[in-house]
């Protein structure tokens, strides 16, 4: 049963009584909520996610509800609830989805320490992933992107959830949030992906979610080993080639790019370690997007594929 | 470091102090060509170390030696004058080792 | 009695965990995260022998929770060792309270615990220097409001806290363990006269006087709302050091001797009734005896204590719940200054929290 299986009404029904539990890759989030608007805007962009209907126990108990509070005369303000308290203060109502998603965010980053986290967009081709690691602004959504209209399997857009015991990465294929001028390329690139209500006004600007590919979000249970780390930075004029970095460099930059890395100690030691040992690390300045995923793309040709079976995480 | 001067402060007790690398460290290394980083288990950090700092604590985790011996060691295992400008350092690496807690005085 | 908690019977009676149904499982780990404990249930849920009987993904979750709790740990430790450099080389004796001292005897409580700051406590007329030392050696003050700093300069028994400037961690350094203001005032010079020696070369309170250092912090101190973490501290202490029979014979004299048996009664008193310590008989009836508040003052705090320990999630916060917090936060203030001054105190807070508040 898919979150697209339910009407509107049924919906509406069971987010805002009994909650319901959503498998979103790894996690399995018990959502509560009596926003209708929100709801709808949620169960669009999740639209092929598992619903889990047994009564098994959540990763984590999120409720976004309605708050009062001294703005209400102005507009209608939200709230977002995980284990019965505020991560961050209310928001209006009209842009729930977006500090949903973000509340999510927190939620992954604070606690789930069975994984290394990293602040990356992973795709993955033939078994293989390539892990693209950078701030924002350094084009690596787009980039993301522009890899999932050539072929290749969405893992996440924002996290890279690594197992550090076993070196794989898993997926968490959640709606891909795009940002200004960002939205009408991607509506260009992928005109097959549905893309959300744009909501205008937030911090970060205008905003929209993309609905993940069907696909992604039904291989959710597929991890994948890392066989590239590539450092994207998108610049006017830049001058567009990968440059291969030196193994200790890619190590440190992407320790900087862990949002775990000093809680997991010596497991994350070791576990970066033999990630940056089987991958190749590089620098991807650019200013032509097709010309970078190109480049990316080509990667997974030049190498021959193992074609090592992988058992599930 | 932290106050912002890299004077070369004399450690403390002077020549006569043997260094060792404390047994709570348990350092893990990962080596790649002349780049050593370190990971050390009591403080939690991880540390980016050149081709002779590398060098130098892993001589002082194999065996606690005074500066001069690591000196000679050093030396020895490169190839060069005991005196040449790289070594002339060691005090200054010595400290900064020291305060960054991956090597303390021994206390045998 | 408190009001039936599920945190609270979760940690008195850790097997029962295992019949709890997903919804009250969800709800229990969602307690025991927001107080912090997570790490420290998981701990007692094995210990009890129920862990198998609970889904993998709860094990998950109580993994992710003891990794960041062994981190917390490992900071500790390491500040511990920095604080020695700095303090012990240059002639300060350092004596470790609460968690630091917890982690370096390497007692089971440790397991789990994620405290955040350290606490050390140096003599009283070292404190100047100790200060001037620490401000040259990378830590300078955590900023407060100049309202607040005088506060704890003049009333409490702390330096203003301290921040490392490269490291970041916080440090609290004490002369006593009391206000010296406040209504009761033990002597410091027996902590130190009794003070243990550990293997790191640092220095701890004894056990009875750790016992009594949580009890009044708990009850005398701090404030006990949200505080179940202190609670379950003295319940494992009790259950560690009351092994040695000499540990329960002392206790009761010892908070005599400091002028503590209050705080002390109430601690026994809510931990055995509540967290099920096993308070040997004979030494309930001395602490009642030494230090039992009139009827009428137990009848109150008896449902306050059950109900303000455990931090209730604000989505499902009772009123009463409120009403309980409000009256143990007027009486812990009450124990730490003399009336008048309390009433200035708290009606200049309220005065800066609205001035601040406003649009």
């Amino acid at each position: 049963m898919k979150i697209g299986d339910l009407t509107p009404e049924e919906l509406h029904q069971r987010f805002s009584g009994p909650g319901v539990r959503v498998r979103i890759g790894p996690f399995l989030i018990h959502l509560y909520s009596a926003i209708r608007e929100f709801v709808a805007d949620f169960s669009f962009a999740y639209a092929d996610f598992p619903i889990c209907e047994a009564h098994e126990v959540s990763d984590f108990r999120v409720r976004v509800a309605r708050a009062g509070g001294w703005r209400l005369w102005r507009e209608k303000q939200a709230a977002f609830w995980v284990d019965g308290a505020l991560p961050f203060a209310v928001f209006p109502r009209r842009i729930a989805m977006p500090f949903a998603e973000w509340g999510l965010n927190w939620c992954i980053c604070g606690y789930a320490h069975q994984f290394l986290i990293f602040h990356s967009a992973v795709v993955e081709k033939a078994g293989r992933a390539v892990i693209l690691a950078g701030p924002p602004g350094s084009g690596k959504s787009t980039l993301c992107a522009a890899l999932l209209a050539r072929g290749w399997r969405l893992l996440s857009d924002e996290f890279a959830l690594l197992n550090p015991a076993r070196g794989c990465l898993l997926p968490i294929p959640r709606p891909v949030a795009l940002k200004g001028a960002s939205i009408r390329l991607i509506e260009e690139l992928l005109p097959h992906l549905r893309i959300g209500r744009v909501f205008p006004h937030t911090d970060k600007g205008v905003l929209a979610h993309l609905r993940p590919p069907t696909d992604a979000v039904e291989r959710q249970a597929e991890p994948a080993l890392p066989a590239w780390v590539v450092f994207p930075t998108h610049a006017e004029s830049a001058r567009t080639e990968l440059v291969p970095l030196r193994k200790a460099s890619g190590f440190l930059r992407l320790e900087t790019n862990c949002f775990n890395y000093p809680t997991l100690g010596r497991a994350a030691f070791d576990a970066l370690g033999r990630l940056i040992e089987a991958a190749e690390c590089y620098e991807l300045p650019f200013d032509q997007l097709a010309t970078a995923a190109g480049l990316v793309d080509a990667l997974a040709e030049l190498q021959p594929v193992l074609g090592c079976p992988l058992d599930a995480a | 470091m932290g106050d912002g001067v890299c004077a070369m402060r004399q450690a403390p007790g002077g020549d006569s102090v043997r260094w060792e690398v404390p047994s709570a460290n348990r350092l893990a290394w990962r080596i790649w060509d002349d780049e050593f980083l370190v990971y050390n288990t009591a403080s939690g950090q991880t540390h980016h170390l050149n081709l002779l700092a590398g060098e130098a604590l892993r001589s002082i985790e194999f065996a606690p030696a005074q500066t001069r011996e690591l000196v000679r060691r050093l030396a020895n295992q490169f190839e060069i004058a005991e005196d040449s400008p790289p070594l002339q350092m060691i005090d200054r690496l010595i400290h900064e080792l020291d305060e960054l807690g991956l090597i303390a005085p021994s206390t045998a | 009695m408190p009001p039936d908690n599920l945190l609270l019977r979760a940690f008195a009676d850790p097997g029962s965990v295992a019949a709890f149904g997903a919804e009250r499982l969800e709800l229990v780990l969602s307690q025991a995260r927001l107080a912090g404990l997570g790490a420290r249930l998981s701990y007692r849920i094995e210990d009890a022998g129920a862990t198998a009987a609970l889904p993998d993904r709860v094990h998950t979750q109580f993994a992710a929770a003891r990794i960041a709790a062994e981190s917390r740990r490992r900071e500790l430790e390491w500040e511990v060792n920095r604080l020695h450099r700095t303090l012990t080389r240059a002639g300060y004796p350092m004596l470790l309270l609460k968690g630091a001292a917890y982690a370096m005897a390497g007692l089971p409580l440790t397991r789990g615990r994620t405290s955040g700051d350290i606490d050390i406590m140096v003599p009283g007329d070292r404190l100047d220097s100790v200060e001037k030392h620490l401000l040259s050696h990378g830590w300078e003050w955590v900023e407060l409001e100049p309202y607040d700093d005088r506060y704890y300069r003049r009333w409490s028994h702390e330096l203003p806290p301290l921040r490392h400037r490269e490291r970041g961690s916080t440090l609290d350094v004490h002369h006593t363990i009391l206000p010296p203001r406040s209504r009761l005032r033990p002597d410091p010079s027996a902590f130190w006269r009794s003070a243990v020696l550990l293997a790191d070369g640092s220095m701890a309170l004894c056990p009875t006087h750790m016992a009594l250092h949580v009890a009044v912090h708990l009850f005398q101190d701090g404030e006990i709302a949200g505080a179940l973490g202190d609670l379950i501290d003295f319940d494992e202490l009790c259950r560690h050091f009351g092994q040695n029979p000499r540990y329960w014979q002392e206790l009761v004299p010892a908070a005599i001797e400091l002028g503590l048996v209050r705080p002390l009664y109430y601690a026994l008193r809510y931990a055995s009734l509540l967290l099920g310590t096993p308070v040997p008989e004979a030494v309930m009836v001395d602490a009642a005896r030494a230090g039992q508040p009139p009827a009428a003052v137990r009848a109150a705090m008896d449902p306050m204590v059950g109900s303000a320990l455990v931090p209730d999630p604000p989505e499902f916060s009772s009123p009463w719940r409120r009403v309980a917090c409000l009256c143990l936060y007027i009486r812990s203030h009450w124990l730490r200054m003399p009336p008048l001054p309390l009433a200035l105190h708290l009606m200049r807070k309220a005065w800066l929290r609205s001035f601040a508040a406003a649009p």
